[in-house]
């Protein structure tokens, strides 16, 4: 488990992270979400013992990013937002090099490192030399030094920027996996929607300040007063919207263009399937009926104002 | 528990280092390094070849000369290995850390459970190795010396011992300067001027110490510092120092030194890779206060019995006893002067360390942050005082102990005034590299001045006593160390302490208002 403590840092008048607090569990992937300069890397890099804190801290099962640090990077595998390869080092090389530094038994190594590759899909590319890999390959070789001590927890800075469609669906389903495989990850990313397939909480930061955190659905839902219902018809849209208006629950409706109905709704489905007979009851000839969805991406954009540090 | 944790961590750390092994990996991949070995070889064989044939292999030489020359072919040999040495170990080792740095991988390593040392140590073995690779490459070359006579083997043996504690030195603070900088040329060009200021202080050193042995030139025993140049190691090699009774071999002596300096070296690198780590940073201090403490013995052991045979030679120059506290102020105040420029400075934005935490605090004496920065430095020239008043009077000095105060006092304005100036820079320059910048320009100065600016006017000292016509200046009197070497002037060496330190607290106070209306600035701005 994971428990991050009021974690702040501040560089002498400039405070980068503002008293941060959030907890995990394991298989919990949790999406780190805020504009560059809003203290995602900051907070990553305390948590993986390369920042000290000015004040807070951070405990990973038991062993805390002050009190015991070595023992917190033994459990950790962080793979920040560039890849910092040797040339002129094959693809296991690489690999047993930090096994080595992670402390792994030489005996043990080599069924590591083939199990990580597979794990990664790299195993063909074994004895390749690590400058000859794609983009992808090499983001996904970054994961697997992450994987060769087995860690508790995964920090993974930006990890899908730059990757082509194909490479980053590869690497969310990978992700997944590792959730699936018990381990708290820590995913930090531009692309809110990828974020949202498969994270199951989010925490978004803004100039330091965790402004929101928790499951996505939860937070979507505490963002969301009123339910946006999209009703398409063949009547007149100005006169529905007026007719549904008058409709208990109704915060506002008004009409979007020329077919199209928006209605702000307070109620739940069962008043949703009411407010449609309704419509149908009084003869306006409904043609479509659905709830627009918020997204991760329009939560973002609420919360936050685009400031930063 | 403890000793076998102790016994593991440092096995992993010397023996089969990962990161060393990586690196031998890199080193030798491809056709690479044979090639690079047999132009070595081939260069050697050729300069060997050509010495020998200019040297010894013209006809009609008696025997006496065939041998005198067969002993010059193996110096020249030696030196010019030692030569080879100055060029490579630096050239091999100053990319280590700043390649690490600049491919982005040193934050990968340092978020492994391992500490800086096992880094440096991996990047020493890999580089030193090499050297040493390059060393036996050379023996049969050096050898041949031995087949025709000009030396031993045991020649041979001591000259490599001396050559690679040599190499552990250069390689050592190539490394050191690989941690500070940020680009690869900039490294090997940093490591080469660091190299060849060490090379032409030792030398100078064991020139010195030829003549002016410890035992006041009566003795022929020369001191270890012969040893510590790589252009004296044929003068070296089979010496040895009287330390009280005991005969001690310098290559040990030199060995020892070596060892001591590479561990402050390797220390300073670790302190810049993980600058926050308050372990790391108290043991380099701690190890800063014992070797100042040692040099604080160490002059006055050194110079006392050479007094004598000064006297005798110039007795103008007799030093009044007194002098030796002056002297050895000065002595244990020369660690701070070439380190104080990185002691006493801090940066303000990215490349900063460390921010302000206060003005003087004893609870961070040792963990480097600007707060602890003066009681530190005073710890310092404590430290120094105490080994000098101990070596001195180990040899039976007779200072007078009035002389002590002013002494003390000296470097006591000298810190303070370092240490105001550093904190000024801090606070007025932007970058923490351009305070540095300016304070060693600053020590330049403060250290050069006066003595080039007098030395163009022609003017000499007003307290020399000169046959010569050249006119004198009481403009001497601005320069700091003018009190060390007016001789006997305890009242002046106080007057310039307290002149010193009220200069540096003007400088601490204008430092503190340039932060606070930087802060203020800043606050509005928000």
């Amino acid at each position: 488990m994971l428990e991050v403590k009021s974690l702040r840092k501040e560089y002498g008048p400039l405070t980068a992270v503002k008293g941060v607090s959030f907890s995990l569990n394991p298989g919990d992937i949790f999406g780190f979400i805020g504009s560059n300069g809003a203290g995602k890397t900051t907070t990553i890099k305390m948590i993986a013992t390369l920042l000290e804190p000015t004040s807070g801290t951070a405990v990973l099962n038991g062993a805390d990013i002050l009190g015991d640090p070595m023992e917190v990077r033994r459990q950790i595998g962080y793979m920040p937002d560039f890849f910092g390869l040797y040339d002129e080092v094959r693809v296991w090389e690489y690999l047993d090099f930090f096994a080595a530094l992670y402390r792994v038994p030489s005996v043990d190594r080599p069924g590591i490192i083939d199990n990580v590759l597979e794990l990664t899909d790299l195993t063909v590319k074994k004895g390749a030399f690590v400058q000859s890999l794609s983009r992808g390959m090499q983001q996904r070789l970054c994961l697997a030094r992450c994987l060769v001590h087995d860690p508790a927890l995964l920090l993974l800075d930006e990890p899908a920027s730059g990757l082509d469609p194909r490479a980053r669906a590869e690497l969310k389903e990978l992700i997944a996996e590792l959730g699936r495989m018990g381990k708290i990850v820590i995913v930090s990313s531009h692309i809110l929607p990828e974020l949202a397939d498969f994270c199951n909480s989010v925490g978004i930061i803004e100039r330091g300040e965790l402004l929101a955190c928790g499951p996505v659905e939860d937070i979507i839902q505490s963002l969301q007063t009123a339910r946006c219902l999209m009703l398409k018809s063949l009547s007149d849209p100005v006169e529905l919207a007026a007719f549904i208006e008058r409709l208990p629950l109704v915060q506002s409706a008004r009409s979007h263009d020329a077919t199209s109905v928006a209605v702000e709704f307070l109620g739940g489905l069962e008043e949703q399937a009411d407010l449609l007979d309704a419509v149908i009851r009084q003869g306006y000839r409904v043609v479509g009926y659905s709830e627009e969805l918020v997204d991760l991406e329009d939560v973002f954009l609420r919360l936050t104002t685009g400031a930063v540090n | 528990m403890a000793v076998q944790t102790w016994l593991l961590e440092t096995t992993r750390t010397y023996f089969g280092n990962a990161a060393s092994r990586k690196d031998f990996r890199v080193q030798m991949r491809g056709s690479k390094p044979f090639w690079i070995f047999t132009a070595y070889v081939l260069c050697l064989c050729f300069i060997g070849v050509w010495t020998y044939w200019t040297s010894i292999g013209r006809e009609g030489l008696s025997l006496s000369s065939a041998q005198s020359e067969l002993t010059g072919f193996f110096n020249s040999l030696i030196i010019m290995l030692g030569a080879a040495i100055c060029v490579i170990s630096p050239a091999l080792t100053a990319t280590a850390i700043v390649a690490e740095r600049q491919r982005l991988s040193l934050d990968l390593v340092l978020s492994a459970p391992v500490e800086p040392k096992y880094l440096l140590v991996g990047k020493m073995i890999s580089s030193y190795r090499y050297t040493w690779m390059l060393l036996i490459l050379a023996l049969p070359i050096v050898a041949m010396s031995v087949v025709l006579g000009g030396a031993t083997w045991k020649d041979v043996f001591s000259c490599f011992l001396l050559l690679s504690f040599h190499a552990m030195i250069f390689t050592s603070m190539a490394l050191l300067i690989s941690t500070f900088v940020n680009k690869p040329a900039a490294a090997v060009i940093y490591s080469f001027i660091g190299v060849a200021i060490y090379v032409v202080a030792s030398s100078m050193l064991a020139a010195t110490a030829l003549p002016f042995s410890f035992g006041g030139g009566a003795s022929t025993h020369p001191p270890f510092t012969i040893a510590l140049s790589p252009f004296f190691v044929l003068q070296a090699v089979n010496s040895s120092m009287l330390i009280g009774s005991v005969e001690v071999p310098n290559w040990l002596l030199a060995g020892v030194f070596t060892l001591l300096l590479c561990r402050l070296f390797l220390l300073g690198a670790a302190v810049n890779l993980a600058p926050l780590d308050k372990r790391i940073s108290a043991n380099l201090r701690l190890t800063g206060l014992l070797y100042t403490f040692g040099l604080g013995a160490l002059i006055p052991y050194s110079i006392h019995p050479a007094m004598p045979a000064v006297v005798g030679a110039s007795p103008e120059l007799a030093p009044d006893p007194s002098l030796y506290v002056l002297n050895i102020g000065l002595g244990s105040i020369c660690w701070l002067f070439l380190g104080s420029w990185m002691l006493f400075t801090y940066g303000r934005t990215g490349s900063r360390r460390f921010w302000p935490n206060g003005h003087f605090s004893l609870r961070h004496t040792l963990d480097g942050t600007p707060a602890g920065q003066l009681p530190y430095a005073l710890l310092l020239v404590g430290s120094g005082l105490l080994g000098a008043y101990l070596g001195n009077r180990w040899v039976g000095g007779d200072a007078p102990s009035d002389s002590y105060a002013p002494g003390l006092l000296w470097p006591v304005g000298f810190v303070v005034l370092a240490w105001g100036l550093g904190h000024l820079l801090s606070a007025a320059c932007r970058e923490m590299k351009s305070a540095r910048a300016f304070h060693f320009c600053a020590e330049m100065v403060i250290f050069f001045g006066i003595p080039l600016l007098m030395s163009v006017a022609r003017t000499a000292p007003s307290w020399v006593k000169t046959d010569s016509d050249m006119p004198t200046s009481g403009l001497w009197y601005l320069w700091p160390f003018a009190p060390l070497i007016d001789r006997g002037q305890f009242w002046l060496a106080w007057a310039y302490g307290v002149v010193m330190i009220c200069i540096g607290l003007w400088f601490k106070l204008w430092a503190v208002n340039l932060e606070g209306r930087r802060a203020r600035e800043l606050s509005y701005a928000g």
